[in-house]
């Protein structure tokens, strides 16, 4: 099986020796591109947080990555001109001027918490996966073959990187027109690929779903207006399928590098009526939701179940690396947070604007869970005082009561996120059971939509209509 | 299963470090596995191997560092890993309802 990176990598091996013949030193493209963007991502996290704390240590890591870029660059050089003063085998040479990421140590920038893991080194014998793709190839060298792919022929810099004052490191990028070859294709999709007969029989059934809805006599009282629309596939619905399904099958070729983390057999079997949701689709929904409703702050559905016992994946998980995610969470309308306990997911809105908790429960006679939701609300808004923000530990909480509530066994998830969603929107809650069956669909149809949509560009259809 | 894997001894020169960086892989019942992965190396390989170790599918572990969902195509480098970082594993949780009939 071919794993780890893009196939194309293998191809262009043959062509090094000839860029060495020219005495070039040569210079990973994809490192130097990478190098870059940690500056960047580095110089994005100190603004974001507290500039006068952060300051001096955002400084110190820049100047380390700055060191790591030119030594990546210059020390590579350097080996290389020693190299072919030294007659040595062109095998050698080569192994030699792979630019090393060990040139230059790591930046100075450290949260607490890594600190504190540092400290610890792993006693048993680690499993080295790289040299041994299944079982095995004991190593020859302390030198690694060199990955050769997308390499270009870099022009050292002439002044001295350290000595240039910080600001006009973020204006000029070097060189960058004698880059060769474009960088690697970001890799997008959140859907695996599977075969294509899969994805056909998917978007068939999804094209021939019934377009009416019935809706049982009992539940009349709750019948709403809006779900008709929303949850039968329009003709863009079937023209994004089939536009995926396009692409799937123009790209048989390359899965491997372009998939992740949600099978289609996982979404497929989402329309089955007595599947249970799990938290991985919740989390992909979100992510949905959360690109058209940017005042919302849908916390990972992961931490549903963290927060009890395991303290240090639930805090990173509900409040980002030192808290960070507790003031992306303020600034936000509706924070949504899904609960889990005992095979049943439950829902906690609150509202920012309105200092309220809400709480769902699509389980009527239900009681239990009332006391896991005061439970997480009691840690969580401890948390948040803790981290600085005081006022959700005295919001007032509610307990809905008079919302649809689950006709059986299996749609509690569905429930949960399709409340979420209302929340969010700040619409009235009015769908029903019979709706469940439509909210399944659109959930699949939103994975799919938002999958394509990622990798719209590197899809050629014609005549697609603009969204 | 023990989280003490005891294959494949690998030398560790000063060298060699700088590419190659050990990563530990916590799951939801407190085992530890130690993995070493060249640091742009996709983490695919890593989540793949440490599914194949647990027995598990990989859609049904979530992966976490710092608190953030890690993708099969991140590389150590991308997201900043330093030595002996340790990635969460955790279950998806399924749910359907509560006892209701």
């Amino acid at each position: 099986m071919h794993i780890g990176r893009p196939r194309q990598d293998d191809a262009p091996k043959a062509a090094v020796p000839e860029e060495i013949g020219e005495h070039e030193p040569v210079v990973s493209q994809k490192r130097v591109f990478e190098l870059f963007d940690h500056i960047k991502r580095s110089c994005g996290r100190a603004m974001d947080k507290n500039p006068a704390s952060s300051m001096d240590r955002f400084i110190t890591s820049l100047r380390g990555k700055m060191r790591k870029f030119k030594s990546a660059v210059e020390a590579t050089f350097d080996q290389y001109t020693e190299t072919c003063r030294s007659s040595q085998s062109d095998e050698e040479k080569q192994l030699v001027l792979v630019p090393r990421h060990a040139v230059a140590k790591k930046p100075a920038s450290k949260s607490p918490a890594k600190k504190k893991k540092r400290g610890r080194m792993p006693q048993p014998q680690p499993l080295n996966i790289d040299d041994s793709p299944l079982n095995a190839s004991p190593p020859k060298n302390h030198v690694e073959e060199p990955k050769l792919h997308d390499e270009f022929v870099y022009a050292p810099p002439d002044e001295d990187v350290s000595n240039v004052p910080i600001e006009d490191l973020f204006s000029t990028s070097p060189c960058p027109e004698v880059f060769t070859t474009p960088p690697p294709v970001q890799q997008r999709s959140i859907v695996v690929a599977r075969s294509p007969a899969t994805i056909e029989s998917l978007v068939w059934r999804l094209k021939n779903l019934p377009r009416t809805r019935k809706v049982p006599d009992k539940l009349m009282g709750f019948q709403h207006s809006i779900t008709q629309s929303e949850y039968v596939l329009s003709e863009l619905d079937k023209e994004i399928l089939d536009g995926f399904y396009k692409y799937y099958n123009s790209r048989k070729t390359e899965l491997d590098a372009i998939c992740l983390m949600v099978k289609s057999d996982t979404l497929y079997a989402l329309l089955e009526e007595d599947t249970l949701l799990d938290t991985n689709v919740i989390y992909y929904y979100f992510d949905c939701i959360r690109s058209s409703c940017k005042d919302a702050y849908l916390a990972d559905p992961s931490i549903c179940s963290w927060w009890q016992g395991k303290q240090k994946i639930g805090d990173d998980a509900a409040f980002g690396p030192d808290g960070s995610r507790v003031w992306d969470a303020k600034e936000c309308k509706t924070l949504v947070y899904i609960l889990h306990a005992h095979n049943h997911f439950t829902l906690l809105v609150g509202y920012t604007d309105e200092n309220r908790w809400e709480f769902y429960n699509s389980s009527k006679s239900d009681h239990y869970h009332q006391n896991i939701c005061d439970g997480f609300r009691l840690w969580l808004t401890k948390r948040f005082r803790d981290y600085g923000w005081g006022e959700p530990w005295v919001w007032t909480n509610v307990t809905k009561t008079n919302i649809p509530y689950q006709q059986n066994g299996m749609d509690c998830g569905f429930f949960a996120i399709g409340y979420a969603e209302h929340c969010i929107h700040r619409r009235p809650i009015r769908f029903t059971q019979a709706d469940i069956p439509y909210y399944r669909r659109k959930i699949l149809i939103e994975i799919f939509k938002r999958s394509w949509l990622m990798n719209a560009d590197r899809l050629q259809l014609p005549n697609f209509p603009p969204l | 299963m023990s989280g003490v894997p005891g294959t494949q001894e690998e030398e560790k020169k000063p060298m060699d470090q700088s590419a190659h960086i050990n990563l530990k892989v916590k799951g939801q019942d407190g085992n530890e596995v130690f993995f070493r992965i060249k640091r742009s190396t996709q983490l695919r390989k890593l989540m793949n191997a440490y599914c194949d170790r647990q027995s598990v599918d990989l859609n049904a572990i979530a992966f976490l560092f710092d608190g953030r969902r890690l993708r099969g195509d991140q590389t150590p480098d991308e997201l900043e890993m330093e030595e002996a970082d340790e990635i969460d594993a955790m279950l998806h949780q399924t749910g359907g309802g509560h006892g209701v009939a």
